[in-house]
């Protein structure tokens, strides 16, 4: 089995299109349609390799996942990658701040994500 | 809202449009002039809405089903998207719109708070008069069909946009990955 890549998005076509992407590159992928159970496809999967998540989800935000996370002693050191429409620095600073490994602006081109994903998970 | 600033803002919402289905691989052609109601075949509607001190409102996209399916993701083209699919792909095209307008305007000094898409479908769809105090209209040709966009804000007296882009606040750009 592929390292295990958790994709939290409130759309399915992104998550599709992510997973579609990783998968053919030989990653698992797990789905989570918003912060809240991103949360708990997280606590179900210790052995996940990286987090790629959305910022504006319903529920609980990804930047709000994110911090909850940092949080938690077991998930301290799950690489996350935020993946979103939103460009402003303010944002950016606060992921890296909260413990973000990356940042990635909507619509992703599929070879920068794989190499982000890979480097992240080597 | 003064002349230069809603020039700003038409300026600012076409090229984002443009660029969105452009990056997915849809031309949209000529801008049509001013227009008093959408198309009559438009199906599908994405609205997604959006806040700042001084100004709050709402984009909307509306459509044909099987123009948006023109614009589905080249990853997914293995398969032929049903209604569901495009239902989805119509509120994540209207977020990533939203996103790209918020983007341009950050360096104007402007901070767009955004809410999450909702999708409508159903026959003959019409966007009924605006009551906001700013209603922009955009209509594309695309793909035998169109697409129309509306920016539609209730915007303060004290609301304005800096003359010039701010080179501190330029945002990280669409497609762009930045790691820490």
């Amino acid at each position: 089995m592929g390292k295990k890549v958790i994709v939290i998005d409130d759309s399915q076509t992104i998550r599709d299109q992510v997973g579609t992407t990783l998968r053919q590159a030989g990653f698992e992928i797990l789905e989570a349609v918003d912060g809240v159970d991103g949360a708990d496809v997280i606590e179900r999967t210790l052995d996940a390799s990286l987090v790629i998540c959305d910022v504006n989800m319903p529920k609980r935000n990804g930047l709000e996942l994110l911090e909850h996370l940092r949080k938690d002693e077991r998930f301290k050191a799950l690489p996350v990658v935020m993946l979103t429409t939103e460009g402003q620095p303010q944002l950016i600073e606060r992921a890296r701040k909260s413990g973000a490994k990356g940042w990635l602006v909507k619509p992703f081109k599929a070879d920068l994500l794989l190499a982000a994903v890979r480097k992240l998970t080597a | 809202m003064n002349t230069a600033t809603l020039e700003r803002i038409d300026a600012v919402v076409e090229t984002a449009a443009r660029a969105l289905f452009a990056a997915q691989g849809l031309k949209l052609g000529d801008r049509s002039g001013a227009f008093d109601a959408t198309p009559d075949d438009h199906d599908v509607a994405g609205s997604i809405g959006f806040t700042a001190p001084e100004i709050r409102g709402a984009v909307l996209l509306t459509a044909r089903k099987d123009v948006l399916a023109r614009a589905w993701p080249a990853e997914l083209r293995h398969r032929v998207p049903s209604d569901r699919d495009v239902y989805d792909w119509t509120g994540e095209l209207v977020n990533q719109l939203l996103g790209r307008v918020k983007n341009a305007l950050v360096p104007y000094g402007l901070a767009l708070e955004q809410s999450t898409p909702t999708v409508v479908t159903g026959w003959h769809l019409h966007r009924a008069p605006a009551s906001t105090n700013v209603a922009r209209r955009y209509l594309f040709e695309a793909a035998g069909g169109s697409v129309a966009v509306y920016f539609d804000a209730v915007v303060g007296e004290a609301f304005t946009l800096a003359g010039t882009p701010r080179e501190s606040l330029q945002p990280v750009v669409e497609g762009d990955v930045q790691l820490f």
